[in-house]
């Protein structure tokens, strides 16, 4: 990846693991969520349940909004994953300033923003997925 | 999270749990930029091609006859070091190519992943080379995967000699910049631009007498305790594909 791009990263894993939550809340649910994070952790090298602490929160609100997330029209259902993005980042900042890594706090505005701009196709594509297997 | 951060060794094997899980995924995602780089091999042109070869085996003289001079002078040494019946310097090293997997999840660290785990020996603590200097070392190992802290990660220490004064010193890698910070050097100390900067080998991790950078910037603040110094470091730290696991035999 380019160098100055690498702020621009989405949250991939975040945002298909949000997506479950939303549409399938009696499968995927914080425990998923959690574990999904773990293997993020895992995978980044960084401080084990760091993501899985910050996926299982966002997966919390979103369970608790999930009625009205789904009556959102598109544009708004964006700007809100925006957001839920952002407090994603502010939580792994965080948790990273304790460690006393370095945090570049300006950047993570960049990964919430593409995350967002991402999030319509990312539920597009799952959405037919869940049309043409017939997930119940 | 804390007994992690304590290094506590439940949580350890709960990490090699995951990264034995996560290794099929790494090499899948490792799989389209390989078959581009074969591909890419594969649309060369001939002409390109015997260039290219020509150009190797002019290469490979010159290093044989580096080579043949180095010997030499290592026999000469030796010679040497038995006149000031001194203890011999053991340099022999055993080396193993890894390849480096395209895969960059964490912006913010400076760490690659490698294509070899403790299958083939890796172990943790071990140095990492490229074709030009030291890249860095191992911090985690799975069967099959291990993970390189960078000498330009900032939680990155090396300790150096300067070649031309055998100044000793510890280098630290710096944020954003992807030079190192040569630290505490008192302000009267003869370090130059353009000074070479080998591995010192004190401390243990990494192999005497590699070449870690070159002194690009000294700043004398007449304000403060200590030079501040920037070194460029002689490994291709960010473009090398393949790197040398290196093993020291007694």
């Amino acid at each position: 990846m380019p160098k100055g791009m690498q702020n621009f990263q989405p949250q991939f894993l975040l945002l298909v693991t949000l997506f479950w939550v939303i549409a399938l809340p009696q499968n995927v649910g914080i425990g998923i969520s959690w574990v999904n994070g773990l293997f993020l952790d895992g995978l980044q090298g960084t401080l084990l349940g760091e993501n899985a602490l910050s996926f299982a929160i966002l997966a919390y609100i979103l369970y608790k909004i999930q009625h009205r997330f789904r009556l959102l029209s598109a544009v708004i259902q964006s700007v809100s994953i925006f957001f839920l993005v952002m407090l994603n980042q502010i939580l792994l900042f965080w948790l990273q300033g304790i460690q006393g890594q370095y945090v570049a706090w300006i950047w993570f505005f960049g990964s919430a923003l593409t995350s967002a701009l991402l999030w319509p196709w990312i539920s597009l594509v799952l959405t037919s997925c869940i049309n043409y297997f017939r997930i119940q | 999270m804390v007994g992690e951060h304590h290094q506590n060794s439940i949580t350890k094997k709960i990490r090699e749990g995951i990264s034995i899980i996560l290794t099929p995924i790494v090499y899948l995602s490792h799989i389209p930029f390989a078959t581009f780089d074969s591909l890419a091999n594969n649309l060369q042109d001939r002409a390109q091609l015997i260039n290219e070869n020509a150009t190797l085996r002019a290469s490979v003289m010159l290093l044989q006859g580096r080579l043949q001079r180095l010997e030499a002078l290592q026999t000469e040494n030796k010679e040497l070091r038995s006149l000031l019946q001194s203890s011999p310097v053991t340099h022999h090293i055993k080396v193993l190519l890894a390849d480096v997997i395209s895969l960059q999840l964490n912006p913010y660290s400076q760490e690659i992943m490698l294509n070899k785990g403790n299958k083939s020996g890796v172990f943790v603590g071990q140095a990492v080379l490229d074709a030009y200097g030291i890249m860095g070392q191992v911090i985690e190992v799975s069967p099959y995967m291990s993970r390189v802290l960078l000498i330009s990660d900032p939680k990155s220490g090396i300790p150096i000699q300067n070649s031309r004064t055998g100044l000793h010193g510890i280098l630290n890698g710096q944020e954003k910049t992807g030079l190192l910070n040569w630290s505490n050097v008192s302000p009267n100390a003869d370090v130059k631009v353009g000074d070479k900067l080998f591995s010192s080998g004190l401390g243990g991790h990494y192999p005497v007498g590699y070449p870690v950078g070159e002194v690009v910037r000294v700043n004398k603040h007449t304000a403060d305790q200590f030079l501040e110094i920037d070194v460029a470091p002689s490994a291709k730290i960010n473009s090398s594909e393949q790197v040398l696991l290196v093993w020291s035999v007694e």
